[in-house]
């Protein structure tokens, strides 16, 4: 594209860091899933426990969900603007333990809405700021192999924290999971030290010094790219069509089983442990066959599972459908960061990039839950699945017809 | 780099979001102070007491157990209203008139409200555990809905799922939860099977929610209203699931 043209080819896009940098990155990822699944559908669990009315709960929620989603664009630019990624990753987690702790130790309306707001904050800088620690150790063309374990350690971490927070909220209570959501904080933190010298060996993966007065119109252009914005509408359609699935189904499977508690835990952890296992995998494959087959084969996942959901309420059929999701989500969870860095990774604008693509996101999985839930509930079931199936289609039909192929190697190629 | 613009730009609405966060958990402090009357209900049913009943009528019983609670028949609506008794509340944890001799007939002129010391009977019961005839988790209580009289007709019951996820909404007839008189701190126990309640058609705030409701004595669907008849307590409801009245107001 001729927006890269301006740009020296990649010479210094070499890997910046050691092995020891690599590993500090995949604990950090483990350690950061797990707390992150503290954050999650359970806050409702403990607010109700603490006897919190249905409304508040419900305000409380959406404060998270609105903050999260004004902040990503800004926390992207925040983030392009501050030059130790490190750091902002440590205070990103830092913040999250501030907010289990005011979660665990004083649930009081004030501190859960201020937590809410934190955590949608902070989620919005941490996801960046890792994305540019990977980009800083792998090099522009070692990302796909890197993001690949990102994923593969982020799984472990939200399998693992999935089944620990779980057990904890059961057997011991509501309140200690969050507890332990504040405990994860601290080896997440010890995992960030081996990459402190990566901020200093990344300064040479920073764009060109910007001429005065270039910045505003730069800042446009890159998120005017046809390609960004194209990947945009794939995201957005996907998780759409992704988000409601789960829990859709197992609301319904939970009238049919003796334990629907395990079943749950089953559907949730079973496509953790795919992700682990086909993460690095579809990383590779990125990288040597191009980006656009690897979204076809996670896009492709989405309808298939929305028709099998459709069809057949078996749970154990069910259990072995959510298999499909683990693929669909390790080729979505590599593709947005490798897309985003093909796209923009030299323009200075990574993060804010990565941030819009978030806000697209953001917006496909607000809308589609109450979506769905209002077709389950004035037509079926079924017909909720058909129509997340046909968003699912309309997803892998924009990547067929409009996604280009990003990968790098390509785009020198062909200018 | 980009900084300064960029920077400037995401913190004001930060502290803005700031702000409005401490407006809002203003606005929310008073909702909860008094959140206990489970849906405060003003209407005092219409043709009823000629009286202007104060807000908070003293003739309130404390609310030891199910067996106070009669049942009427699941297509109430119709017979209740002539006879209506007393609008009858639960108080939860809230400094409230203490029992007064429970009055079988409205009390016409009531006095002033006045602070008097509670027994501590009274439990919250919104986020209270709920658990099986066997003792098996059912669940917590996430919302009590009461009908136009001011009387709790079903309490709304989540329990399943894992962390959150696949969590299921069933409203369950009042007279189903029993409490325990002699230790506050316990789950309260529904007289429901693990698998009535699993199989139970989900509650929504809809135009015709649907509850489990208490079998009525005998089975006749309307007898007239036979305020005696508690649920034995420990018997597995055949519960059958009419629509509860109006749902939530």
């Amino acid at each position: 594209m001729a927006l890269r043209a301006e740009y020296p080819p990649p010479a210094n896009s070499r890997p910046a860091g050691s092995p020891a940098a690599g590993r500090g990155l995949d604990w950090f990822n483990l350690f950061v899933a797990n707390i992150q699944t503290g954050f999650g559908p359970f806050i409702a669990v403990y607010l109700i426990s603490q006897s919190w009315t249905q409304t508040s709960i419900g305000l409380a929620l959406s404060i998270g969900t609105v903050a999260a989603m004004a902040s990503q664009v800004p926390a992207g630019a925040l983030v392009d603007a501050i030059p130790n990624k490190t750091r902002v990753a440590a205070f990103s987690v830092l913040a999250f333990t501030g907010c289990a702790l005011m979660f665990a130790v004083y649930p009081i309306p004030l501190f859960v809405y201020l937590a809410e707001v934190l955590h949608g904050i902070s989620s919005c800088t941490l996801g960046p700021a890792t994305a540019a620690m990977s980009l800083v150790i792998a090099g522009r063309f070692g990302m796909g192999l890197r993001l690949g374990r990102n994923a593969r350690y982020a799984a472990i971490g939200n399998g693992v924290g999935a089944l620990l927070m779980g057990a904890c909220g059961q057997y011991v209570s509501e309140r200690a999971v969050f507890y332990l959501t504040a405990a994860f904080t601290l080896p997440a933190l010890v995992a960030l030290l081996p990459l402190r010298r990566v901020a200093i060996a990344g300064r040479d993966l920073q764009p060109p010094p910007r001429q005065p007065g270039q910045g505003r119109a730069q800042f446009f252009r890159v998120l005017a790219d046809r390609r960004l914005l194209i990947f945009c509408g794939c995201a957005m359609l996907f998780t759409f069509a992704n988000a409601p699935m789960l829990t859709l189904m197992s609301g319904t499977m939970t009238a049919k089983v003796g334990n629907p508690s395990l079943l749950v835990a089953a559907c949730i952890v079973l496509p953790q442990i795919i992700v682990a296992i086909a993460s690095p995998a579809m990383g590779r494959l990125a990288e040597r066959r191009g980006r656009r087959i690897v979204l076809m084969i996670g896009f492709c996942m989405l309808p298939l599972r929305g028709l099998l959901f459709a069809t057949s309420t078996n749970p154990t059929l069910v259990v072995a459908v959510q298999a499909l999701d683990g693929i669909g989500g390790a080729c979505f969870g590599i593709m947005v960061p490798l897309i985003v860095s093909d796209v923009a990774a030299r323009s200075g604008h990574f993060n804010l990039s990565l941030g819009f693509v978030g806000f697209a996101i953001g917006i496909g999985g607000t809308l589609s839950t109450p979506t769905a839930g209002w077709l389950a509930d004035h037509f079926s079931m079924r017909t909720a699945f058909f129509f997340l199936s046909a968003v699912g289609i309309a997803a892998v039909m924009l990547v067929l017809a409009a996604m280009p192929e990003t990968r790098p190697k390509i785009d020198a190629d062909g200018q | 780099m980009t900084g300064p613009c960029h920077e400037g730009g995401s913190r004001r609405p930060i502290a803005m979001s700031l702000v409005f966060l401490c407006a809002l958990s203003a606005c929310h402090t008073a909702p909860v102070v008094d959140r206990t009357p489970p849906k405060a209900e003003p209407p005092v049913s219409a043709g009823e007491s000629p009286a202007p009943p104060p807000p908070l009528s003293p003739e309130e019983k404390p609310p030891e157990h199910a067996v106070e609670v009669p049942i009427e028949t699941p297509a109430e609506p119709p017979e209740l209203p002539p006879e209506a008794p007393p609008p009858k509340r639960r108080p939860k944890s809230r400094p409230e008139p203490p029992p007064a001799p429970p009055a079988a007939a409205p009390a016409p002129a009531a006095p002033d409200a006045e602070v008097k010391p509670l027994d501590n009977s009274v439990v919250t019961v919104l986020g209270k555990k709920v658990q099986g005839p066997k003792g098996e988790d059912m669940g917590r209580v996430v919302d009590v809905l009461a009908d136009a009289d001011g009387r709790v007709r079903v309490a709304v019951v989540e329990f399943g799922g894992f962390l959150g996820v696949g969590n299921r909404r069933i409203a369950v007839d009042w007279s189903l939860l029993h409490f325990n008189p002699d230790d506050q701190a316990k789950p309260l126990t529904l007289s429901v099977s693990r698998k009535k309640l699993q199989s139970a058609p989900e509650y929504k705030n809809s135009i015709q929610p649907q509850a489990l409701m208490a079998p009525q004595a005998p089975v006749p669907p309307q007898a007239p209203a036979s305020p005696q008849a508690p649920a034995p307590p420990q018997v597995p409801a055949g519960a059958s699931t009419p629509s509860a009245a109006e749902g939530k107001k």
